[in-house]
């Protein structure tokens, strides 16, 4: 038999154990009822505080204030679309008339257009005068023209010939329009 | 001895109760924590979804609004008369149809201009399918000319002729002797749609567009103020395009 006496029951220790427990449980309950909670309310209130509405108002105030100007925004839209269509053309145009002007402006005064023919791609020119100098300044303007100006190229001077009778120098030009 | 017969567990009612009665006060706070769970996954979440959602809804009207009062501003800022006298003057330029009267009042004042006397002329209007006026399809009137001149004198009128109202491209020049012919396109171009919402995005004329307007503005024009066909306002809810060639 034994001498010693145990004074403090098994069984209370077990049901200390349950309500320590017990006790747990209900404390990370209400905590995490608590927090969800809280953080439920705080995803509501932020989503009511987003300025959606106010913004939906603004819109509307200044559609119309818009609406009131529909007449001269219906004008400057169609503005817009002219110059962009202008702009399209312009820069789509060929150059048949920028070659005409540069050959406008180098052609000496003394010297006469005999026949003139551009389109699209080709270029062909027949030159006559008198004097063989500006014959040679005209072959000079148009070699320059070839390599600085973004007009034509392959410049063939085809002929260049003499009219004894009329004491006349006449000049065949050929080239590719760029 | 027979191990599978001393793992058996007997769910009866009785035991059940037993169970029921040692657990019952752990049932309230489980079924908290469930329920917590149920409103994170059901509630919250949804809710934070909504909440990114709305953020983008957020933005994009925001974006929306700034470009409305973008719009106003500029409207706002613009005088009247000279949208008027813009938009005539570029209709002029680049009408919405073919417009015979004036290519024909450009020829003549060009000729008289260049002193090149005008022969015979014949236009063709070229493909007249829809497919050909939308976009960035530019629907075109060519028109072959004999002119009599000295060739000076015709490679002005080239010169002269892009220069007028409406638009032009010369695309062949053929001169010798005293006389010329030459091949010019001139373009026009449909308004778009009339039913333009108000939400359009509208923005001030860039730098360049404002040196074309000036350039443009120096054409020489024969047309009078109020004669190119400029779509009616306020708009309509008619056809996608207007100044159909018919």
């Amino acid at each position: 038999m034994s001498d010693s006496i145990n004074l403090v029951s098994p069984k209370n220790e077990q049901l200390e154990k349950e309500q320590n427990r017990l006790r747990i449980a209900r404390v990370v309950a209400f905590s995490v009822m608590f927090l969800v909670a809280a953080v439920a309310v705080l995803v509501f209130v932020v989503n009511l505080t987003l300025p959606i509405n106010s913004i939906k108002r603004s819109e509307e105030v200044t559609l119309s204030n818009i609406a009131a100007l529909h007449k001269k925004f219906v004008q400057y839209y169609f503005v817009q679309d002219r110059i962009n269509h202008l702009t399209n053309v312009i820069e789509k145009r060929n150059k048949v008339s920028d070659v005409v002007d540069a050959f406008l402006a180098i052609t000496p005064d003394d010297l006469s257009i005999g026949s003139m023919q551009i389109d699209v791609k080709k270029f062909s020119l027949i030159m006559s005068g008198g004097s063989l100098v500006s014959m040679n300044k005209f072959i000079d303007d148009v070699t320059i023209l070839s390599q600085k100006k973004n007009i034509i190229q392959n410049v063939v001077v085809q002929q260049l010939s003499l009219d004894v009778k009329n004491n006349k120098y006449s000049i065949s030009i050929q080239a590719d329009i760029k | 001895m027979n191990v599978n017969d001393s793992k058996k567990i007997n769910i009866d009612f009785e035991n059940l109760v037993i169970l029921y009665k040692h657990y019952k006060d752990f049932l309230l706070p489980f079924g908290v924590i469930v329920a917590s769970v149920l409103v994170i996954i059901y509630i919250i979440f949804p809710q934070i979804q909504q909440y990114f959602n709305s953020q983008d809804l957020v933005r994009a009207e925001q974006q929306k609004l700034d470009a409305l009062n973008n719009n106003y501003s500029l409207l706002t800022s613009l005088d009247d008369a000279t949208i008027a006298s813009d938009l005539n003057t570029l209709s002029l330029a680049l009408p919405a149809e073919k417009d015979f009267a004036g290519i024909i009042d450009a020829i003549s004042y060009v000729s008289a201009k260049t002193g090149v006397t005008v022969g015979n002329f014949e236009f063709s209007l070229g493909n007249l399918s829809a497919s050909n006026f939308g976009g960035t399809a530019y629907p075109s009137t060519k028109i072959d000319l004999s002119l009599k001149g000295n060739a000076k004198n015709i490679a002005n009128f080239t010169h002269e002729i892009i220069k007028t109202m409406p638009i032009a491209e010369v695309t062949a020049i053929n001169i010798a002797g005293g006389t010329g012919s030459l091949t010019i396109l001139f373009y026009y171009k449909p308004f778009p749609s009339q039913n333009i919402s108000d939400q359009t995005q509208i923005a001030p004329l860039s730098a360049k567009q404002l040196s074309l307007m000036k350039e443009i503005s120096s054409w020489n024009s024969v047309g009078q103020a109020g004669m190119p066909v400029i779509p009616s306002v306020p708009a309509t809810s008619s056809a996608g395009v207007s100044g159909s060639p018919f």
